[in-house]
This record gives C-alpha cells, structure tokens and sequence, in this order.
C-alpha cells in the first residue's frame, strides 16, 4: 500500500516536472538570471525600508495612545510597541514629508515589484517543491512576502482612490496587520538570500553588466537555481534596457504622484492624483479631502446659531463673534493628508489653543477632544490631541484662512490646525472641544 | 554552518523561521479576526489569473511580435528592432492602469462629488457617464512619455 502511494506519487512527480511552466524549458528569456534579479532586490531592499519606516510613522503620529479615534487598530497588542511614542509639532511639515514620502515611494516602487516577481517566476515552478523540511517553510513564507507586498501596494491605492476600502478603520486594520505578516517573510528572506543577492551582483559585476548593449548581452552561465533558461531565446533588450524601462516606468509613477505633494504650483502634475480637484475660489482654493457636501453638513448647522462648546473646569458656549473678538493669531502651516497629498503653507488666522484651554479653567489639561458635526464618517468626528499639540503657539482654532473667512469645505465656522499634525485629526466643523486632565 | 539533521539548513536559518512564522501567525490572527478570512482569497485568485490567464496572454502577444519583427529584419523590410517601441509605452501605460483603474474608470466611491471640479477628469455630468475622455489622456499621456 505504501509502496502503491510512493509509486503514485512520484509519477506526479514526473508528470509536473515535464508539464508547462514547471519545464525548464518553458522559460525562454536570455536576461533572466541571478544578477538580473539581484539588482531588482538591491533597489527593493533600500526603497522598502524607507516605506515601511514612513508608514510606522504615520501610526505614530496619530498618538494612538491617545484612544477614541486616534486608534484606528485597538487590539494590535504586541505590534502596538511604537503606541505610546509622543509626536512633535516641529518641523513644521515634519508629517507633510513622512507621508509624502510613504505614499509618493509606494506607489513609485509598483513596477520594481512587479519586475522582481517577473525575474523570479521560474523559480515559482519547481517540482519538488522543496529538499527539506527547512526549505519547505521557507519556501511557504514567500506567500507571506509577496502576498503580503501586494496586498499592501492595492490596500493603499484603493483606498486612496476612494475605491471599496473607503472606511479608514478598515483601511488601517488591512494595511496595518497585513504589513507585519509582509514583513516577517521580508526578514527571513533577506536572512537566507542576501548572500546569494550579494553573490549574485558580484560574479558579473554592476558597472560592467550597465556598460552592456544589446548585442553584448548574452545569457548568464548555468546555475544551480532556476532563473536561468537552458534554451535562451535571442535577446531582443538588454539587461541595463530592461532596467531602464523599470526605472522609467517608476519615474512616471514618482512625477504623477509627486505632484499632489508640492502645493499648487505643481498640482497640473498630479493628472491621475484623486485630489486633484480645487474645492474653493481664490483664497480657499487649496485641496480637500472631504468636501461640507461629502461630509452631510447642513446650512442651519453652521448658520448664525452655532456655538462652540468650550468644557473644562467651565462650560461656555461662544458664538463666531465671540471668538472673533478675542486675540487672533497668524500661523502659516501646510495641510497633509494621510493619503498622501498636502498643500503648501496657508495662513490660518484664529484663536490660540492653549488660550482656549486657559479661557476652559484647564492650562494644565493633558489632551483635548475635538468632536465635529460631519455625520459620515466615524473616525474623523472626534479627534484627540495631546498636550505638546494644543500648547504649541501655532495650533489654531482656525476661523479664517489667507485673510478670508474659512470655506464650508475647509471647516466653517471654525477648524483645528496644529503643526505637522495628519490632516484627518485637525478636526472641521468643530462643535465642542473638551479639555480633559488625564491622557 | 552545519546543517541541522532532520531539518536540512542550518541554525540561523532555523531562527529565522520561527521569528518569520510566530510574526507573520500573529499578524494574521489579528488581521483576520477584524475583517473576513474571504478577503485573503484574492491571493490564490490573483495567482490563477495571472499565471494562467494575464501570463500566456501577453507572453504571447510578446512572443507574436519578436517573430514579426525577427522576419522583417530576414526580408529587410526593417533594419532596426521596433519590438520595444511597443513594449515600452504598453508597459506604462499598463502600470498607470493597474494603479489608477478606479480613478481612470470611475469606479470610485462618490465619484461625482470628487470628480465634478477635478482639473483634468471632469466631464459634464448632464451628458452621462463615459469614460473615453481619460482613457483618451492617459494613451496620450503614455505615449508623450514614450517619446
């Protein structure tokens, strides 16, 4: 019986390793090769880590030990390590930069994956799968990798484009969770490969394999994995030619995406960019992510009968005209979004926070909450912000921007804007703020 | 480093394993008690229509033009390859596709609150819905970017 199954097996065996894409021959590309794959890895290995470390900021930055809102991943337990990390208010466009950069990269690098993944497919077909069982699990992780890259890259443009992933508690959970499990296959696979990576680069050299034209590029010698083909077809790209049009299809991806990040000036760059539209006349035209329509604000709300609730130690209600009437600041500050975009410096004109909390009985408060009258989306109708926030002499309560009164679609009456703060948590429409003592 | 009998690669390697399975285990119990295991069939699916549908596809249309061009060059009707003349512009234009088909189709959530005052993807909404016009800009798009 098991002498039957033995026989079964190995005629599966057989019959796999002479069928398709699990020949040898199947795979016919004269460039493929240790060196073509390790030079994609190379330029993963620099970019990923920036991506990955400008993504945990992002999750710093929304203080998430702050709760409510601000934790948009509540149970993450053990991956929670970076959660009590306080952020700073400066440089100003500190979060402008870290977002910009992981969103603009992310999407930059989109064709560098893809090519590694095309350099590596023959190696995907390998009949056995593996010699040992320590070759079978790390060979397993590889779904965790690419699986995990994937999932990662489509998570976030979805969700920028306001696609299926339109709710940011469901965005965060996807994307969140989904990096670790990416990034425990990236660490055992640079574990095992960064010798071959290097080994790789090494036999043919980098700048002597860039100096090659078509006509000099022939296939890499035999090897004992699987990339190079035993029946190389004629090259019709060289191995620098192919690298070119990775890199050139990356820079595509880099100046369409760039676009959103560098004010107005360069917004006629951001054609494909799904903020690209200009919500306001004059001196509010500048993005936003949500417009007072998309929000379900209602004219009466925001008329001559709002009032905002100050709590602390007192309760007051203020009319517009009663802010207005206290000191009024200038803070010239960028708006950033977590999807990415921002917006160069507006002048915000309003009143102090930390004058607000003196004016609640609370200059000694450790955090605030912001609560909102949008009524459609969950996270962004409360906000919490810490101490070192609301102290810092730039946050505003903001009641006009570049001299004129705010927009309804950048917050009307009355909005929150505080240094290198996500744009999400400085909160428009504001109807309450709370000054709490305890964190 | 010696090999670990029964296990066939050495300790680091081991190490390396278990940090990988107990990280990526963890994650993933946490990823899919917050939203549907379902979700995670779009790995398998995209490997499907990839390798055995996207992959013959344009590996043979790749195929289909290196022939065309190999025998114009035999009956010189062409002295120079034009194949990445056609590959190039495709594959950006595929990489925009992949990455902004909701944008590009309008398939995004609220499209006609965003999309009514976008610069370049605004089309009169009385007229209905077509996509052609940014399907338009981005061949044209792709194509200045191939020159």
């Amino acid at each position: 019986m098991a002498e039957n199954n033995k026989g079964l097996m190995r005629r599966i065996g057989d019959t796999l390793r002479d069928w398709g894409p699990f020949r040898r021959d199947f795979w016919y590309s004269p460039i493929r090769g240790p060196w073509l794959t390790s030079f994609f890895s190379l330029m993963l290995l620099i970019v990923l880590p920036i991506v990955f470390i400008t993504g945990l900021i992002d999750h710093v930055a929304w203080n998430p030990a702050l709760g409510g809102t601000n934790n948009r991943t509540p149970d993450m337990g053990l991956l929670g390590f970076l959660t009590g990390l306080e952020w700073p208010t400066r440089p100003i466009w500190l979060y402008r930069l870290t977002e910009g950069i992981h969103v603009v990269l992310g999407i930059s690098l989109i064709p560098l994956v893809f090519a590694k993944l095309w350099s590596i497919m023959p190696s995907l077909y390998k009949w056995p799968l593996a010699d040992s069982v320590g070759q079978a699990l790390e060979r397993l992780s590889i779904l965790f990798l690419i699986g995990g890259i994937l999932f990662q890259m489509f998570t976030g443009l979805l969700y920028i484009q306001n696609f299926v992933i339109i709710n940011n508690f469901k965005f965060n959970q996807l994307h969140f969770y989904s990096n670790w499990i990416f990034i425990a296959g990236l660490v055992l696979h640079v574990l095992v490969k960064f010798p071959v990576m290097v080994e790789g680069l090494r036999a043919r050299g980098v700048r002597n394999e860039l100096q090659k034209s078509l006509s000099e590029t022939e296939p890499e010698p035999r090897e004992e994995g699987r990339l190079v083909s035993t029946d190389p077809a004629p090259p019709t790209i060289s191995r620098r030619g192919a690298i070119a049009v990775v890199a050139g299809s990356s820079l595509t991806m880099f100046a369409l995406a760039i676009g959103q990040t560098l004010g107005q000036r360069w917004s006629w760059l951001a054609i494909l960019s799904p903020r690209a539209q200009s919500p306001g006349e004059g001196p509010n035209d500048f993005r936003v992510n949500k417009t007072a329509e998309k929000a379900g604000i209602s004219p009466e709300q925001v008329g001559p009968g709002w009032r905002l609730e100050l709590v602390g130690n007192t309760h007051q209600m203020l009319s517009r005209e009663d802010l207005l009437a206290m000191p009024l600041y200038t803070s010239s500050l960028p708006i950033a979004c977590l999807e990415g975009w921002s917006t160069g410096n507006q002048d915000w004109e309003g009143i102090r926070m930390r004058d607000l909390a003196d004016l609640a009985g609370m200059p000694n408060a450790e955090k605030v909450l912001f609560e909102s009258l949008e009524s459609t989306d969950a996270v962004a109708r409360m906000a919490f912000m810490r101490r070192n926030q609301f102290q810092d002499p730039l946050s505003l309560l903001a009641l006009r921007v570049n001299g004129v009164d705010l927009s309804l679609d950048h917050g009307y009456p009355a909005r929150a804007i505080v240094p290198a703060t996500p744009g999400n948590r400085n909160t428009k429409w504001i109807y309450r703020m709370t000054f709490m003592e305890e964190v | 480093m010696k090999n670990i009998p029964g296990y066939g690669r050495g300790p680091v390697h081991l190490l390396g394993v278990i940090f990988c399975y107990i990280l990526a285990i963890y994650a993933g119990v946490k990823l899919f008690s917050n939203v549907s295991l379902w979700i995670a069939l779009a790995f398998p699916a995209g490997i499907f229509l990839h390798d055995f549908v996207l992959f013959p596809l344009y590996s043979g249309i790749d195929r289909g033009l290196k022939h065309l061009q190999r025998r114009q060059q035999r009956e010189e009707k062409v002295s120079v390859g034009w194949v990445n003349h056609v590959r190039v512009p495709v594959m950006i234009s595929f990489f925009l596709l992949l990455a902004y088909f909701p944008i590009i189709l309008r398939l995004s959530d609220d499209r006609y609150l965003y999309f009514a005052n976008h610069r370049y993807l605004s089309i009169p909404l009385a007229s209905g819905y077509s996509g052609t016009g940014s399907w338009l800009r981005l061949q044209l798009l792709c194509s200045e970017a191939a020159l």
